[in-house]
C-alpha cells in the first residue's frame, strides 16, 4: 500500500492545511493536488507552506508524520 | 476524535464547490497524460470521477463494470486508449467543459 497524504486535525477539529488550501487560487490548488499525488507515489516535493501529514500505511497501524513544508523559490 | 482526515475529501469538496478548480485539475490531468506522467494523471482522474459523476454512474455511462473502472484508475491500473478516452469524455460532460490542446515548441 502506498503512502497517503492526510490532513492533521488540531484539537479544535480544524485542519490548518485545509484552511491554507482554501486560500489558494484554482490553478495553485490544482498544482498542490498534483504534488500530493506525486508525494504519495514516492516523490518528495517541498513546494509550499502549510502543514500536512504523510501517512505510511505499510507499517503496523498508521504512522503519522507531521511535516512542515517550506516554500521554495 | 479523529487525528487526521484524508486530503482527498478536501479535494472532492472543492471540486464540487469550485468549477475553476475542477477545470484546473482536468487541465493538469491532460497535461500529465501527454507529458509522460500517466500514473499521476490517472489518480487526478480518479479524484474527478469520485467528486463528479461517481464510479457507478460512469460505469453505466461507458458500459464497463464499476470494479474495472476503479482498477483502471488505480496506481496499478492500465486502461486502454478507448477507456481513457471515454473517461475523459465523461468528466468533460460532467464539468461542462471542452478540452482543446495545442502543440508548441519546447
Amino acid at each position: 500500500m502506498s503512502d497517503q497524504v492526510r490532513e492533521l486535525l488540531h484539537p479544535d477539529g480544524k485542519s490548518h492545511f485545509a484552511d491554507w488550501f482554501a486560500t489558494l487560487d484554482a490553478m495553485a490548488a490544482a498544482k498542490v493536488r498534483v504534488a500530493t499525488i506525486r508525494m504519495e507515489q514516492g516523490a518528495i516535493c517541498p513546494m509550499w507552506s502549510g502543514s500536512a501529514v504523510l501517512v505510511n500505511t505499510r507499517l503496523t497501524g498508521v504512522r503519522v508524520i507531521e511535516s512542515i513544508w517550506q516554500r521554495t523559490g | 476524535m479523529a487525528l487526521t482526515r484524508d486530503f482527498k475529501e478536501t479535494v472532492a469538496a472543492r471540486v464540487q464547490g469550485d468549477p475553476a478548480f475542477a477545470q484546473a485539475l482536468l487541465d493538469e490531468a491532460v497535461t500529465l497524460f501527454f507529458n509522460g506522467e500517466p500514473d499521476t494523471a490517472k489518480l487526478i482522474l480518479r479524484d474527478l470521477v469520485n467528486a463528479t459523476v461517481g464510479f457507478e454512474s460512469l460505469a453505466k455511462d461507458i458500459h464497463k463494470p464499476a470494479k474495472s473502472l476503479h482498477r483502471m484508475l488505480s496506481k496499478a491500473g492500465n486502461p486502454t486508449m478507448s477507456n481513457i478516452s471515454a473517461i475523459f469524455a465523461a468528466i468533460k460532460r460532467a464539468l461542462h467543459v471542452e478540452i482543446r490542446t495545442s502543440v508548441v515548441m519546447a
